[in-house]
């Protein structure tokens, strides 16, 4: 699931970098890509993106803690898995809040 | 009997042949991306859904301009690191070889565009 929502975080990298370069270069290239992504389609692409996004950032953090050596038993492992869900889907609602 | 001890024989065995860099490598960047992240996922969010001008403006600023250079950089090369390692991993000869080639010119390509498009919206 960390690799998973890692290759998803190109396909939100790839749409940043188009809008950026759309918006440097000129007000119509920049109307198509903004509009898509602001349409509800868009939105909800952006939407999982960042619950994507969130979830590796807890989950390779995760990783780092093991790499440590600390927490690897696998029970106390699986409790972190378990709050990594619950983790990025409570970031996800406050960045949609806030955002 | 064989005179090599157990760490010789190990020794440059691996796929890639650089794997404790390459996990150092993750470690750096995994560890500044925990900070990093949050503030491109607000940066960003808080310049999408201007208008054109509003969005010139906004990343006309230092710290937004900043933010996403930054981001852009490290979580790329992040990306390019594991997508290296996946292909070391199940690719080999010239095919992956080439497909090394291609995939780290492709990372820096994004790189410098999305570099080329914070330069001239902030310059």
């Amino acid at each position: 699931m960390v690799r998973i929502t890692g290759i998803a975080s190109l396909g939100l990298a790839l749409l940043v970098v188009w809008w950026l370069l759309a918006a440097a270069t000129s007000a119509g290239s920049f109307a198509v890509i903004d509009g898509l992504l602001r349409s509800w389609f868009g939105s909800l692409v952006l939407l999982g993106a960042t619950w994507a996004l969130w979830y590796h950032m807890l989950g390779r953090l995760r990783h780092v803690i093991w790499d440590f050596g600390y927490l690897v038993q696998v029970e106390v492992s699986n409790k972190m898995g378990l709050g990594m869900f619950i983790g990025a889907t409570v970031l996800t609602v406050i960045t949609a809040l806030v955002v | 009997m064989r005179y090599l001890t157990d760490r010789k024989r190990a020794e440059g065995l691996g796929a890639s042949g650089s794997g404790t860099h390459h996990h150092w490598q993750m470690m750096v960047s995994s560890i500044f991306l925990v900070p990093l992240v949050p503030l491109f996922i607000f940066t960003f969010g808080y310049g999408l859904g201007g208008t054109h001008e509003e969005v010139l403006a906004y990343f006309g600023r230092p710290f937004p301009a900043l933010v996403m250079a930054l981001s852009l950089i490290v979580i790329t090369l992040h990306m390019m690191h594991e997508a290296k390692a996946a292909i070391e991993d199940y690719m080999h000869g010239v095919a992956g070889k080439l497909t090394l080639i291609f995939a780290t010119a492709f990372y820096y390509t994004l790189i410098a565009a999305g570099l080329f498009a914070i330069a001239r919206i902030a310059l």
